[in-house]
C-alpha cells in the first residue's frame, strides 16, 4: 500500500530529452519494457540506488524525489526512508549520467549534506 | 598474572555474594523461625580493636572476635569459616541472618555485615544438544563437543586429553547464569535475513514479532525482499536462495537459503530449559528480529533503517518500534570504509542506549568490514576452540572483543567438523520447510562457521549485562565486556602458527595468534562480564543547584537499588581538590555527604560503596564551583565623576522613590478599604 503512494515518477524540469523520455516510458508502462532510447532504457531496468542526507530533514518523499530530480537532472524516484535526514532514492540514468547526476547531487552542499552510494552488505558466514 | 588477578577477583566475588539480588536463585526466609541458625559474614575495619594480634591461632583469634563482637550485641556467636584476615563468618542463633547482619553492621568496628545466604546453583541446561551433538553419521550429526563454547573453560594450562566438551575459548556462559538467565525487559534486536518463527525452539515466548524493513530494489520490484511486497510487519524469512538467473542480475552467486536470521537469532534467544535442542546465551531475553537482509543480502539504507527502529528511533512510513532494544546484533557485512549514513545511524542508536554489536567480517584476516569498523559499534572477531584466530576471521584495531565463531579442525571434505556452533536453521533449500520437521539444528556437517556466530555470542552476553544492571550505558557494557576478557593463549595452535599481524587490504592471514592490536582485548568470559555488573553501581548526584565558593555543596548517593538490594558502606573522598581547596565537611561515611569549596574552580569527589553482597562500585564526581558574587558597591552620595557608575546610581534613586510612592499608595487605599468595611453593618471580621 505504501509503495502505491509513495512511488511515481517525477519529470525532472531541467533535465534532457532522453531523461524526459525514459520517465515518461517508465511511467506508462511500471519500469517494463521501453523501447527507446536505448539507454534511458537500460537505465530504467536498473536505477541506481543511492542514499542522501538532507540538510533539513524531511518526510515528504513526493518533495524529496521532485527536489532530487531537480538538482540531480535525471528521474528520480523515493526509495525508501531511513530517518528524517536520511533517504534512500532511485536514480534513473545509466553509465557516465549517473555519474554526472550524484556529482551535481554532491555539489547542492546547502540541500544535501552527504550522497552516498547505496551499497549491499551481506550475512558474515 | 592477568589471568591470576581476574580468577582471583572471581572467586573472591562468588564467595561474596548471594543470591538475594539475583532473579533465578533461592533465598533465605527473612523471617526467623525458632532455632534459626544465622550466618554472616563480617568484615571489620582496619583499627578494629578486636583485630588486636594475639599469640593465637587463627581460628583461635576468629572465635575470640566472634565472641567479643557477640557481647557487644548481646548474642551468642560462633566462628564460621575464615574468608581474609579482616572478614569471616560468625554464627548465631535465635534470628535470621538478615537480622543478625543488620544489628553488626551497626557496630562500629564493623566495615560491613551482610547476610551469608545459600546460593544454589542453576542446573546445567537440559537442552540435549547442549552436552552433546546427535551421533555422528557419514553425513550428519555431531557435534560431540556439544555446545561447547557456552561450557565453562578448562582450567588454563591443562593438557588438551583433559578438556572433554569444553575449550579454552568456551564463554563460560553456564556460570553466568548462576547469576541471571536473562530479563524479559531486555531486549535484543537481530538484524538479518528474518526468522523461522515456527521453529519448535524458538516458541519460548520471548521472540517478539520484529519488523521486515527490507524495501524494493525498483519499482513493484521485489527480487531482494522475496516477499512480494515492502517494508511491512512480516519479519519471516521467505528464504535467501539465488537461482542462477537472478545471480547475474543481482551481482552474487546462485546459492540456497541460508536462514542465517534463524541461526543467529537462535543463538540469543532459543529457548533454554526446556529439554529440546540447543541452549541460548541469553536465555529469557526477549529477542526482536528485524529482516534487512533478503536475496545477496541487504541495502545499506534499509540496514541503517533497522538499526535506528530497532534502537526505538523514529523511522518515517514505519510505525514506530514498541519495544526498543538494548542490544542489536549485526551478524553482516560488506565494505570497510563506515561511510556517513552508519556512523549517523549507529551513533543515534548508541545515544539511545543500545549496545550495537556487529561481526567483524570472515575475508580471511583482511581489515574489519563495515558497520563492525564503525565508530560505536562494538566489533567481534572469532576464534578457534583453543583461543587462537580461526582463519577466516577479519581482524583489526577497531576489534572489541574475540568469541567462538566455530572451527573444524582440519577437517577433509566430507568429515564431521569438530568445534562448530550449534544453532536453530531450517531444513528447506530454498523456501522454508513449515511443518515440524522443517525445524532443524546445524551441525558437524551443517555447519555454522564465521564471525557472524560470535557477534551473537557478544550481544546474548551483553543482554545478560544488561539484564541485572539495566542502568549500564553502552559505552560502560563495552568496557566492562574488555576488562573481564581472559588474555588470548600463545600456544595452542596449530604446529606453525604466528602471532596475528596488523591486517592489509587483499592479503590473507589464517590462523594466528591473537594480540590486542587484532582481535580486541581478548576472549569473551560471559560470567566475569555479568559478574563484574551484578551488584549496586555507585551514583552520585549533585544536590546544590549552584556551587558556590565558601558555601556547602551537598552530594548525595543516587545508587538504583532492586527490592533485594541495599547499601552497606559508603566511602566518600576529595580525589583532587584542585583549586577550590575543597573538604569534606560531614561524615565521609554516610549516604549524603557536605564538601566545602573555599574558592572557585573544580574539585573531584569519589565515592565508593559496598553492596549487601559485598560487591564494590566506585564511581567519581567532577564539580564546578563558581566564585561568590560581588558584594553590592555601596551607593554613591554623589554620581561619579566618570558618569557610568553615576548613571546607575541614578536609575537605583529612581527606583528607590519608585517603591516609596507605590507603598504610600497601597497603605492609603488599604486605609480606605478598612474605612469602607468598618462603615458596611453587619460586618464581623
Amino acid at each position: 500500500m505504501r509503495r502505491v503512494l509513495n512511488w511515481f515518477m517525477v519529470f525532472p524540469t531541467t533535465t534532457s530529452g532522453v531523461a524526459s523520455a525514459a520517465a515518461a516510458c517508465v511511467l506508462a508502462s511500471g519500469l517494463a519494457a521501453c523501447a527507446a532510447p536505448r539507454e534511458a532504457a537500460s537505465a530504467a531496468a536498473a536505477p541506481l540506488r543511492v542514499m542522501v542526507k538532507l540538510a533539513r530533514g524531511s518526510e515528504d518523499a513526493n518533495a524529496i524525489a521532485a527536489e532530487a530530480s531537480r538538482v540531480a537532472g535525471v528521474a528520480v524516484s523515493y526509495a525508501a526512508a531511513t530517518s528524517p535526514t536520511w533517504h534512500a532514492l532511485f536514480l534513473h540514468c545509466a553509465g557516465s549520467q549517473c555519474d554526472a547526476a550524484i556529482a551535481r547531487l554532491r555539489a547542492a552542499g546547502s540541500t544535501y549534506q552527504a550522497v552516498e552510494i547505496d551499497g549491499r552488505k551481506t550475512p558474515a558466514s | 598474572m592477568r589471568r591470576v588477578l581476574i580468577c582471583a577477583a572471581v572467586a573472591a566475588a562468588t564467595w561474596a555474594a548471594p543470591p538475594g539480588l539475583q532473579a533465578p536463585l533461592a533465598q533465605t526466609p527473612a523471617a526467623a523461625a525458632p532455632g534459626t541458625v544465622a550466618r554472616v559474614i563480617v568484615k571489620f575495619k582496619p583499627g578494629s580493636a578486636l583485630l588486636r594480634k594475639q599469640t593465637l591461632s587463627v581460628t583461635s583469634q576468629q572465635t575470640q572476635q566472634a565472641a567479643a563482637l557477640g557481647q557487644r550485641v548481646g548474642i551468642a556467636l560462633e566462628a564460621g569459616r575464615g574468608l581474609s584476615d579482616r572478614s569471616h563468618v560468625v554464627i548465631g542463633r535465635g534470628l535470621s541472618s538478615k537480622q543478625l547482619a543488620a544489628r553488626l553492621a551497626a557496630e562500629s568496628d564493623v566495615e560491613y555485615a551482610v547476610a551469608d545466604e545459600r546460593k544454589h546453583i542453576v542446573a546445567v541446561p537440559n537442552d540435549t544438544l547442549y552436552a552433546t551433538g546427535p551421533a555422528v553419521t557419514a553425513t550428519n550429526g555431531g557435534p560431540v563437543v556439544g555446545q561447547w563454547y557456552l561450557k565453562p573453560p578448562p582450567p588454563a594450562g591443562s593438557a588438551s586429553a583433559a578438556w572433554g566438551a569444553t575449550a579454552p575459548a568456551a564463554i563460560n556462559a553456564e556460570q553466568a547464569w548462576n547469576i541471571t538467565t536473562g530479563s524479559a525487559s531486555v531486549v535484543v534486536a537481530v538484524l538479518d535475513t528474518g526468522l523461522r518463527f515456527e521453529h519448535a525452539d524458538l516458541q519460548g515466548g520471548n521472540v517478539l514479532p520484529g519488523y521486515d524493513m527490507v524495501s524494493a530494489d525498483s519499482s513493484g520490484v521485489f527480487t531482494t525482499a522475496n516477499d512480494g511486497n515492502d517494508r511491512d510487519g512480516d519479519a519471516s524469512d521467505p528464504g535467501d536462495f539465488v537461482t542462477a538467473a537472478e545471480a547475474g542480475p543481482l551481482g552474487c552467486s546462485q546459492t540456497n537459503s541460508s536462514w542465517h536470521g534463524t541461526q543467529t537469532l537462535g543463538l540469543i534467544g532459543a529457548a533454554t530449559n526446556n529439554g529440546v535442542g540447543m541452549a541460548s546465551v541469553g536465555r529469557t531475553v526477549r529477542v526482536m528480529p528485524v529482516r534487512v537482509l533478503g536475496k545477496c543480502g541487504g541495502y545499506d539504507s534499509d540496514i541503517q533503517a533497522g538499526i535506528l527502529w530497532a534502537a526505538g528511533i523514529h523511522v518515517p512510513n514505519v510505525p514506530d518500534n514498541p519495544t526498543p532494544a538494548r542490544v542489536i546484533n549485526m551478524s553482516l557485512g560488506g565494505d570497510v570504509a563506515c561511510t556517513q549514513g552508519y556512523i549517523d545511524t549507529i551513533g543515534q542508536a548508541v545515544a539511545a542506549g543500545a549496545v550495537v554489536v556487529a561481526s567483524a567480517g570472515n575475508s580471511t584476516g583482511h581489515p574489519v568490514s563495515s558497520p563492525a569498523s564503525c565508530p560505536g559499534a562494538l566489533a567481534v572477531a572469532a576464534l578457534r576452540h583453543v583461543g587462537d584466530k580461526v582463519g577466516f576471521s577479519d581482524i583489526g584495531p577497531q576489534i572489541a572483543i574475540a568469541a567462538p565463531g566455530g572451527n573444524c579442525v582440519n577437517t577433509n571434505a566430507g568429515e564431521a567438523c569438530l568445534y562448530p556452533i550449534v544453532t536453530t536453521t531450517n531444513k528447506g533449500t530454498s523456501t522454508p520447510v513449515t511443518t515440524p520437521d522443517g525445524a532443524r539444528y546445524t551441525d558437524s556437517f551443517d555447519a555454522s562457521l564465521g564471525t557472524s556466530f560470535s557477534a551473537p555470542l557478544v550481544a546474548g552476553t551483553a543482554a545478560l549485562m544488561l539484564s541485572v544492571n539495566p542502568s549500564l550505558t553502552p559505552a560502560q557494557v563495552k568496557a566492562k565486556l574488555q576488562a573481564t576478557a581472559r588474555p588470548f593463549p600463545t600456544t595452542g595452535g596449530t604446529a606453525g602458527t604466528q602471532t596475528c599481524a596488523a591486517p592489509a587490504a587483499g592479503v590473507d592471514q589464517l590462523e594466528c595468534y591473537c594480540t590486542t592490536s587484532t582481535c580486541g582485548a581478548g576472549m569473551l568470559d560471559a560470567h566475569a562480564a555479568v559478574l563484574s555488573v551484578s551488584g549496586v553501581q555507585a551514583a552520585i548526584s549533585l544536590q546544590t543547584t549552584t556551587p558556590t565558593a565558601g558555601e556547602a555543596v551537598s552530594l548525595t548517593s543516587a545508587s538504583t537499588l532492586t527490592a533485594a538490594q541495599s547499601i552497606a558502606t559508603y566511602d566518600w573522598t576529595i580525589l583532587n581538590a584542585g583549586t577550590t581547596g575543597a573538604t569534606i565537611t560531614s561524615a565521609a561515611n554516610a549516604d549524603s555527604v557536605v564538601v566545602s569549596p573555599i574558592a572557585a574552580g573544580s574539585f573531584v569527589i569519589q565515592l565508593t560503596t559496598t553492596d549487601n553482597s559485598g560487591f564494590v562500585s566506585t564511581t567519581t564526581l567532577s564539580v564546578a564551583v563558581i566564585a561568590p558574587p560581588a558584594p553590592p558597591a555601596p551607593a554613591p552620595s554623589a554620581p561619579a565623576p566618570s558618569g557610568g557608575g553615576g548613571a546607575l546610581g541614578v536609575g537605583w534613586l529612581l527606583l528607590l522613590l519608585a517603591a516609596v510612592f507605590s507603598l504610600a499608595l497601597v497603605s492609603a487605599r488599604e486605609r480606605a478599604a478598612l474605612s469602607a468595611a468598618a462603615a458596611r453593618p453587619g460586618r464581623t471580621d
